[in-house]
């Protein structure tokens, strides 16, 4: 954590809320991609990584450490399983959990990309999050904040309340299934 | 995207624990040298690495997503936030659920057994009607006595067995203890970050 982000925090427990909106600003990204991940929707990524930065505004009075980034994820998190348990007793429909066509809705080819590529790349990607989502959300958070955040894994205790031991064993299931289930698409390269 | 897989791994969950943490450097070094000589050893183990290695690749191609907007905090939204809920609620059933208890225990403590309560007492009282039914009726009809006299035995067997029943301060409790419960859960939920 940088000075800087210290002074931010500071001010924020003093209610100071355009030092906690450059905290936002700062991390809305990671939180909203995280929020994505671990709930394969833009419009639900999106609510609840705002009502993250809420929450984080009304308890960061309570923030010890060193790890904001972490803490902030883990109120993510705690709010991602939130909305999971209410869609497990509510089953519904969302209009925006399409991987196919919008994974990335301003994705642009990268420089040198043909168009070929680019649709290869974002097929790929869809896949990649179909699989993520199949499995169950104590992995897919472990290997979420490991292999695409590249959080450390005492980092990853923290978000999750866990202890190192869970972390490994979480990760490595996450990574075996998964490995299973890239396979299974066709998505595996094995150089 | 895809690239075909002749072979297929059949490394074990433990093995798979192990090569989850060789690839993020996190054996120690006789773990290390150990896994290393198997992996020599071992082409299924040397295949479980790649396709591990092969899925933790794939995951950091993806890129991170733009937000669509942006979630920076204004006065109106954080004021719609604390309307929402405050706390009332789990307050007010918590206190419910601690007086509930409360009048459970002083009704299980002060009330003997044997003795009636309150309002089984006032159950009581239909005995005396139906004896004076019972003796107008012997004054009327003589033959009507031995049917009200099978319907008084009747009225006065549930009045043993209500006398006795516990079922009020037991209601309360459990009342008393869902209230707390509910409070409680709330409680720790909000302590939960």
């Amino acid at each position: 954590m940088t000075n800087e982000e210290q002074r931010l925090i500071e001010a924020s427990r003093l209610g100071d809320l355009e030092a906690f909106n450059q905290l936002v600003r700062i991390y809305e990204v990671r939180i909203y991609n995280l929020c994505y991940r671990m709930l394969g929707d833009h419009d639900a990524a999106a609510d609840v990584a705002q009502e993250t930065f809420i929450t984080a505004f009304a308890k960061i009075g309570h923030f010890r450490g060193n790890f904001f980034r972490a803490w902030l994820c883990r109120i993510a998190t705690n709010e991602c399983y939130d909305l999971l348990r209410a869609r497990k007793r509510r089953p519904t429909l969302s209009l925006s959990a399409h991987h196919d066509l919008d994974e990335q809705p301003f994705d642009l080819p990268d420089r040198g990309e043909s168009p070929d590529e680019f649709a290869q790349r974002r097929e790929l990607a869809a896949a990649i999050q179909e699989s993520i989502e199949q499995l169950p959300s104590d992995q897919r958070i472990v290997v979420i904040l490991s292999d695409i955040q590249g959080f450390t894994y005492e980092e990853i205790a923290t978000v999750t309340a866990t202890n190192l031991g869970t972390v490994k064993s979480r990760l490595s299931r996450a990574r075996s299934r998964l490995r299973e289930i890239l396979r299974a698409k066709g998505c595996l390269r094995l150089d | 995207m895809n690239s075909s897989q002749p072979y297929i791994s059949t490394a074990s969950e433990h093995d798979y624990e192990l090569l989850s943490c060789y690839l993020d450097n996190q054996l120690s070094a006789a773990e290390g040298s150990d896994l290393e000589r198997r992996l020599g050893q071992e082409p299924a183990l040397r295949v479980a690495l790649a396709e591990l290695r092969a899925t933790t690749e794939a995951l950091r191609t993806l890129d991170p997503l733009q937000p669509t907007r942006s979630f920076t905090l204004d006065a109106t939204s954080l004021r719609r936030s604390q309307r929402s809920f405050n706390g009332i609620l789990p307050f007010a059933s918590g206190l419910a659920g601690l007086v509930m208890l409360l009048l459970a225990s002083v009704q299980l403590l002060t009330v003997p057994p044997a003795t009636a309560p309150a309002p089984m007492a006032a159950m009581a009282s239909p005995p005396v009607a139906t004896e004076r039914t019972m003796a107008e009726a012997e004054r009327e009809e003589p033959a009507l006595l031995s049917a009200a006299a099978t319907e008084s035995a009747d009225l006065q067997q549930p009045e043993v067995a209500v006398s006795t029943s516990p079922e009020p301060p037991l209601l309360l409790l459990i009342f008393g203890t869902v209230l707390i419960g509910f409070a409680l859960g709330w409680w720790l939920l909000q302590r939960r970050v």
